[in-house]
This record gives C-alpha cells, structure tokens and sequence, in this order.
C-alpha cells in the first residue's frame, strides 16, 4: 500500500521554519506539477508557480506554509506564474487569494487583449475540467476585487531584464528575470492570436497547450552570498533570440555562476543547452528536476537522467517518473480498461519536496532535504 | 424533453414568433443528441422597465448520457469518465480523465486510435473532448464487457458568443491594468 505524502510527512522536520538569515528554495513535484516556495531572508516569501498537494488536493505551496506557521496574507511578497500551461498553475487562483500583500506577476507574452479575450471565450465553454486559463481568470477576479480598495492592482509583467528588488523585496534580495526575450514575446502575441484563438464556425475544444514553452520566466535569485537558477519549462529552440540561447546571449550576471539550477521542463532533452551548465551554473551546482506524467513517454526520460547526472552529482527529484498502476474499486472496469487501454494510471500518485537552505553568509553551504517520495537522481531507476 | 424557456409579461411580440424550438435529434452512434437539455431558445431582457421576449440563435448544448439513458440502451454503465485528448500521433492518443461521479482521481490514459472507426480518427486532436464508458452490453440474455469511447460534438462557436467574449474582456482588461 502506497503511503501517502502526509503519512510520509508524519515524523519529519518539515515543519521546521528558517532561520531569519536563511535562504531557502523549495520545489514540489507530485507527478503532475510543478511548484516553487522561496525564502529571501527575515519572513519574506515568494510563491512561483502551483500545484495540487495529492490527497488532500490544496495547492503545495499553501499547506507547506501552512505547517511552517507562515501567515501567507502577510508574508508572501510575489506570487508568480512562469507560463500558462495546466501542470504550473493548478490552484494558482487559491494561492494568490490567500496571499492579500502579495504582487501577481506573470510572463509579458500573456500581455495582449487576445490572451484577455481568450480567456473569456474559453470560459463559456461547455467542457469538463479546467485549466490554466481557469486559473489565470480567477487570479485577474481576485486583482480585481482588490482594485475596489486599492489605487494600484495591475499584474507586473516579466521580461528578459526586468528585476523585482525593492519595494516588492526588501533591498537584500534580489529575482531577476532572465527570460522572456523581445523575440519571444513578439512570437507568443502572435501564436495566442493565431493558434489559440477560436474562430467563428469552429470545432468547440479544449484550451490547447503550444508546442514550445517560449514565453516561460526564467528567474535568478540572489540574496547575500546564496544564489540559484529556476528554468520554468523554458526550452532551446536553435533559432536567434528565442530560448536558452537567448538568456546565455544576453546574460550580464557576474563572473560566479548560480549555487544551483531548477531544471527547466521535467529534464526534457528539449530544454538542454550545455553552455547554460558551463556558463550560468557553478561545478557540480545543485539540481531539482520534477517529473511529467501526462504524456505518453514521461519524463524525465533513463536518458535524460544520465545526461543530468554527468552535469552535477548533486541533482535530486520530487518523485520517480511514471505513472503508477491503475486500480478501481470494481474488478470488471480494471479488467476492462487495462484491456482498452496502452497506459492507464493515476496522473498524481507520488508527492515529493525538494527542499535547499542556506545561511547568505559567504562560506556557508546548501543543505538539502527530501520529504515525501522525493530521492537523489542517482538512486532513481527508470526502464530504458 | 421540453427546451428551457421563460415566460414573462407583458410580450411585445406575437407569441407565435418564439415557437420554433430546436428539434431534438437523435444521432447514433454518438448519442449526444439524444436528450437536449440546456437548449436555449428566449431570454428576457429588460428595457425601459418593460420585461419582453427576444429571440436568441438556437443553442443545442449535447452532454454525455446519464446512468438511466444509458441503461435503457441495454448497456449496464459502470464508469464513465470525461477525457480530454493531451497529445496524439499516429497510432495512439493520450488522454486527462475525470470521473463522472468525482470520486475518483484524475486519471490520464493513452488509447491506441484503433478503439475509433478510422471515420472518427480526425476528431482526435490536442483539446478534444471525448467520453469512454466500461460497463456490460445487454445482447438478449447475455452480456459482454464493453469499452466505448466516443468523441463529443459540441456544437461550433456562434458569432454572439465571440461578441459577449469580447466584451467582456473589455470590462476585465480595463478593471485591472491588463493591456
């Protein structure tokens, strides 16, 4: 019998909080999903991202604070969704309600009245289940509502430059955001109103994903002497001015690398580029991947591991790719979809919690911890 | 199955230009079409303190069958679950799942295209909606186990929700600083 997260929980110094000259980066991954919890130092938190806790089904990022003791209304500074995809933002909408001092910011490809008006079409769909867009909705409600007794509720909106510093953070800390570029920008305004948009006339679907994630914020930390890389699910895409590339191009960041590196999109092969490994990341830096389930093959991949680990032997995941064994309270449905079906399983079976902390004194180290079915990548097996 | 309507006063037309209601079809194999609640012919509108009637384009709004239409089939429903297609290629397509009833997780599955008639294969497609029940198929005095899946048709965007779409996007846009 598989024990749950909370049972795994159960006995653990989860809940310890940190220490006020503490850094911390924490990333939860159940299977499907993807979120990060930052700590910059004297109670202030930054939120990116979201995902679902599984069992209890509340975004990760609230229950962990949640145990920690953190008021998420007071304490939380900036909640931030990287891009709009269903696996990044599941519960974002209940995250941002929650945290009534926090900014909302979010990528400068979603800065277009056809993303507005996307999301209101979409709405009146009559399809079962929801999505990113649900999610982004309810977050421009709930800005909405605050703009009823506030002056100022605009989101901000991330661009290769852009730095959140003061008077969101205090002037000790400091996110950067890496990504988008003008290029990919341009791009996305394009796509939204071209593939995305529904026409008149037009078979009725779900909101569909595009094919490349290059509207993603890639985000760089810095806070005393810690530092860290978060990819999003920012890919390379070989073209100028669109992805990876893009950031080594027009990256102006010191001469010392970054501690560590939140792998962009699952440890795909699509989001690999050696000279980020070689040029933004310092030896044998440390690495968090989460996984993807929800497709055919998911990832990371046997391969994809490998390559990670040649890069760093420091590299950890939320929980083992893969989906696990589907099982139904009647015998004759488990029989039959196991029949009618290539794969059938569980989309979020296994939570896990990458969880890094340092002091930002200068010789200080990372320490990591791993809670619920979170393990180094050197221990994971996968099946080539 | 009658279609929704309201009915207020005073009406400022003629009744009888309200009277056509959709037609309930009836379209096998895909039975959406077989109950069509949801329908949505008139809506009162109110202008100058005087409630009328106005006509609205016709709106079928198909969904999956229940337990009883179903079972009245011949067909015992154990599971149903809504999917919406993630990824396809050419021999297979991969699927959320929710069930029906929500008591179970969700649930993603991969399908060989082979479960569809090929007429079916191009409705398979990023975003589209399907249904797949497991349950047993009545065959006189028997049963056998079945699957079957088969894909929803919605019916097409209409001009007027494009337009209330736009609107609001408008009214949200302006309200919070969005460009």
């Amino acid at each position: 019998m598989l024990k749950t997260y909370a049972d795994q929980l159960a006995g653990s110094n989860v809940a310890e909080r940190p220490r006020d000259d503490e850094v911390e980066v924490s990333v939860f991954g159940p299977g499907y999903g993807e979120c990060v919890v930052l700590h910059l130092t004297n109670d202030q938190w930054v939120i990116i991202d979201s995902c679902l806790e599984t069992g209890s089904e509340q975004p990760s990022a609230l229950k962990y604070l949640s145990l920690l003791n953190v008021d998420p209304a007071k304490d939380v500074r900036l909640v931030l969704a990287t891009h709009y995809h269903d696996d990044h933002i599941a519960g974002i909408g209940a995250v941002f309600e929650n945290c009534r001092a926090a900014q909302f910011a979010c990528s400068m490809a979603l800065n277009s009245a056809d993303w507005v008006k996307l999301i209101e079409i979409y709405r009146s769909y009559l399809i079962t289940g929801g999505s990113g867009v649900d999610e982004i909705r309810r977050v421009m409600r709930e800005l909405r509502k605050r703009g009823e007794d506030r002056e100022v509720v605009s989101p901000m909106f991330c661009i290769a430059g852009r730095i959140f510093g003061e008077p969101t953070l205090t002037a000790s800390a400091e996110v950067a955001c890496l990504s988008p570029s003008d290029a990919a920008v341009a791009i996305m305004h394009t796509r939204i109103r071209e593939k995305l948009l529904p026409r008149v006339q037009r078979r009725r679907l779900a909101v569909p994903s595009l094919e490349s994630n290059d509207g993603s914020v890639v985000l760089a930390l810095r806070v005393g002497f810690a530092s860290a890389l978060l990819g999003a699910d920012l890919e390379e895409r070989n073209r100028p001015g669109l992805g990876w590339q893009a950031v080594l191009d027009s990256h102006v960041g010191g001469a010392d690398g970054y501690d560590g590196f939140k792998i962009p999109h699952h440890g795909s092969s699509t989001a690999y580029h050696l000279d980020v490994w070689n040029r933004l990341i310092v030896p044998n830096g440390w690495a968090v991947i989460t996984p993807y389930n929800r497709q055919k093959e998911p990832i990371p991949r046997a391969t994809d591991c490998q390559r990670i680990r040649r890069m760093t032997e420091r590299s950890f995941i939320t929980s083992p790719p893969g989906w696990s064994r589907f099982r139904h309270p009647d015998s004759t449905v488990q029989k039959t979809a196991e029949e009618a079906t290539l794969r059938i399983g569980v989309e979020q079976s296994k939570h896990g919690h990458v969880r890094l902390r340092r002091s930002v004194a200068a010789e200080a180290e990372w320490r990591v911890e791993l809670f619920g079915h979170a393990q180094p990548l050197s221990a994971l097996r996968i099946a080539a | 199955m009658s279609a929704a309507t309201t009915t207020t006063a005073p009406i400022r037309e003629p009744r009888s230009s309200f009277s056509e209601r959709p037609v309930t079809v009836r379209s096998t194999p895909d039975f959406q079409f077989l109950s069509a609640s949801g329908e949505v012919t008139v809506a009162d509108v109110k202008v100058s303190n005087i409630t009328m009637l106005i006509r609205r384009e016709p709106l079928r709004v198909p969904r999956p069958l229940t337990f009883e239409e179903w079972s009245r089939l011949g067909f015992i429903l154990l599971q149903k679950w809504e999917g919406v297609v993630v990824e396809s290629d050419n021999d297979s397509f991969t699927a959320k799942l929710l069930d029906s009833h929500g008591k179970l997780p969700p649930h993603d599955a991969t399908f060989s295209r082979a479960e569809l008639p090929k007429s079916e294969h191009k409705l398979i497609e990023p975003g589209a909606p399907f249904v797949w029940t497991l349950g047993y198929r009545k065959i006189g005095n028997t049963r056998e186990r079945a699957s079957v899946v088969y894909f929803r048709s919605l019916p097409p965007l209409i001009e007027s929700e494009i337009a209330t779409a736009e609107k609001s996007a408008e009214d949200l846009r302006g309200s919070i600083g969005w460009k």
